[in-house]
């Protein structure tokens, strides 16, 4: 079945290692695909290249049956429908954080009056609502990255590219909000959802798949129950993940408890 | 107080006019007065005709057009005026009072006879039709009356090509003239004008901003699908050729006044030669500023990727102007007319290769192969700023509970 996004023997590379290695990978419409692996390991590249701030050495990225920077009309039909934040998105230190997101909603057309009154919801869930007046330059670490996923979230674009939205400082009011908010979003048909979490636990509930990637390749493409089950039954998503992406981890921490409990 | 009569509206101000003679004719009785050679005061008279001639006809267009953004406009758009009508500041089109203040700077050349008496005519009417026809497009669609405006320009140069002389210049310039009073006929006949401002939405004018690094941040400002402009440019291929003849028209005309044709090239291959760097950099600057090669060079090297078509075609461009460049110098000839002929045709050769040659800015920032980078830069600079007004621009009830 062909999927909204198609990411067809996708290689790419900054320097002389190659950060990605013929990847390829179908995500299903209205599906909450989790992307997972260490550090280091593609993660955000893959990210960057749907979300089409990079382009692949070689391959090809293709959302809802354009292919991505192949034409000016097909890229600018795929920038209408995606939104991607990055995990560090530099977000305008003189404007308001209600300014900011405002403009965020108007590149993605939406009607300025629905973007206020969204807005205003948003910023409340995420604690913003006092410092919505205030420049972003006041904003702490976490507050910013709270402001990135309210932009995010507003521009109401059916497929969304978030590179660890649940890092950066995010207090765990925000957390809790943000997965239910992802949940609620993950039911509907038209919202697909892309993005990196190197946190198992808060991916179980969410995603409806999950991609494991290491040395920049896929080693594990599939539901998170039948993740589990590859990985040897009843084990927990982070063992799971600990077992696929590097065997030999969970034997290294065994060995190191071992030497300094002598 | 009394009103002025219509035609004398365009008078300049008196105090300004008493200024003026007041300086004038004390340099000049000085001079006569003093009488000891090699000390005169001349210099300051030529300037203050010529520097006159300027002034009355800057302000006899900006004092007089009702520009849309302008108090003069905004005001005017309240009222029933309409073409016809007397304009309420005065004329914009010449009228006899002009006549006769150009012409009384003219005859004060005659004074010292330094200057001839056409130069301060000719100051004025340059800077009078160049005003007129560029900067009352301001906050008017820029897509209208365009045909004029190239006339003029296509005669202008005229005014010293082949040869510099009066008649010459008197000719070309009142040809210049008339077309400047049709199209501001015509620009009048208009009014009230689809202003820019009429135009465009509240909302377009916050979308165009919102593309900007400052409103929306990165990477939404060069992730953001485009958005229509009101005021599109049709034909943009015919006009850019347009453009690119008249300036090469303006440059021959302008060498042809300045080089002797007996002289060494190296003046006409420095004027090659810095169209093409600056052809070359501004290219560069437009296509590579907040991108950068998908891959490090090393990276290319060791894994064979020696070229990326769709990235290094930014390449092909500078490499043909080089080219070009290094073609006109190795066949400049010496000297003769050919020499400038043949600088018109490698600048224009290296305009059409800076505005044409793939990729268009539209087409590499939606299908080149490259990487969107921060704008360190400008994002510093940005974050500068805003430790500067950070404390200004806190509510106040944050400021009192030190938040």
């Amino acid at each position: 079945m062909r999927g909204i996004i198609s990411i067809r023997n996708v290689w790419h590379h900054y320097g002389i290692r190659p950060i990605l290695k013929n990847v390829s990978l179908e995500i299903e419409h209205g599906k909450l695909v989790v992307i997972m692996g260490p550090n280091g390991m593609g993660k955000s590249t893959l990210l960057g290249l749907i979300g089409g701030a990079m382009y692949p050495i070689r391959g090809e990225i293709e959302v809802d049956g354009k292919i991505r920077r192949s034409s000016i009309e097909a890229e600018q039909a795929i920038r209408k429908q995606m939104v991607y934040l990055p995990d560090t998105p530099f977000l305008p230190p003189l404007l308001t954080g209600q300014e900011f997101i405002l403009s965020v909603a108007r590149l993605y057309g939406v009607d300025s009056l629905d973007a206020m009154k969204h807005a205003e919801t948003l910023l409340e869930v995420f604690d913003l609502k006092e410092k919505a007046d205030s420049p972003i330059a006041s904003y702490s670490t976490g507050q910013q990255k709270k402001l990135g996923l309210c932009s995010a979230l507003l521009t109401e674009a059916p497929i969304l590219v978030l590179d660890e939205p649940f890092s950066g400082g995010l207090d765990s009011a925000a957390l809790l909000a943000m997965s239910k908010i992802l949940k609620m979003l993950a039911k509907r048909e038209d919202v697909t959802i892309v993005m990196a979490v190197p946190v198992p636990e808060l991916v179980e509930p969410l995603a409806d798949k999950v991609v494991i990637l290491a040395d920049g390749e896929i080693i594990a493409y599939d539901t998170p129950a039948a993740i589990k089950q590859q990985a040897g039954g009843s084990i927990s998503l982070a063992e799971a993940l600990e077992k696929l992406a590097h065997p030999d981890r969970i034997s290294n921490i065994g060995k190191y408890l071992e030497e300094r409990s002598l | 107080m009394r009103k002025r009569p219509y035609f004398l509206k365009n008078f300049p101000p008196l105090w300004i006019s008493i200024l003026f003679l007041l300086i004038f004719w004390v340099s000049y009785f000085w001079d006569m007065g003093m009488n000891h050679p090699g000390k005169s005061y001349h210099g300051i008279r030529m300037v203050l005709i010529c520097g006159g001639a300027a002034f009355f006809a800057f302000r006899r267009v900006f004092g007089f057009f009702p520009y849309p953004a302008g108090a003069y406009g905004k005001w005017l758009a309240l009222t029933p005026w309409r073409y016809g009508m007397q304009m309420p500041k005065g004329p914009i089109q010449l009228n006899l009072t002009d006549v006769v203040i150009v012409g009384a700077l003219c005859l004060f050349t005659q004074l010292d006879k330094k200057l001839s008496p056409a130069v301060p005519l000719m100051i004025f009417l340059y800077i009078y039709i160049f005003t007129a026809v560029f900067s009352t497009v301001l906050g008017i669609d820029p897509t209208k009356y365009w045909r004029k405006r190239i006339l003029i320009l296509i005669i202008a140069p005229l005014a010293f090509y082949p040869e510099p002389s009066i008649q010459n210049a008197l000719l070309a310039l009142t040809a210049c003239y008339v077309l400047c009073y049709l199209y501001l006929r015509d620009v009048l006949k208009d009014y009230p004008w689809n202003t820019i401002s009429w135009l465009v939405k509240q909302d377009e004018v916050l979308t165009f901003q919102s593309m900007k690094l400052p409103m929306s941040g990165w990477p939404y400002c060069v992730l953001a699908s485009e958005k229509q402009n009101p005021f599109r440019i049709k034909n943009k291929a015919v006009n850019t050729i347009v453009f690119s003849v008249l300036l090469v028209w303006w440059l021959h005309a302008s060498l042809s006044l300045f080089c002797s044709f007996k002289a060494g090239s190296g003046l006409l291959v420095a004027v090659i030669m810095l169209f093409a760097i600056f052809t070359i950099v501004l290219r560069m600057v437009l296509l590579k500023t907040g991108t950068a090669s998908p891959i490090s060079f090393w990276g290319r090297i060791f894994n064979g990727y020696f070229i990326i078509p769709r990235h290094d075609q930014i390449f092909v461009a500078p490499l043909l102007i080089i080219a070009i460049l290094i073609l006109a110098v190795t066949s400049m000839p010496d000297s003769g007319r050919g020499t400038i002929f043949l600088t018109d045709l490698s600048v224009f050769a290296i305009l059409m290769i800076g505005m044409f040659c793939p990729p268009r800015i539209r087409q590499w920032f939606n299908t080149g192969a490259f990487r969107f980078v921060k704008n360190k830069t400008q994002e510093k600079q940005l974050g500068q700023i805003a430790n500067q007004k950070n404390v200004l621009n806190k509510p106040i009830k944050e400021i009192l509970l030190g938040k």
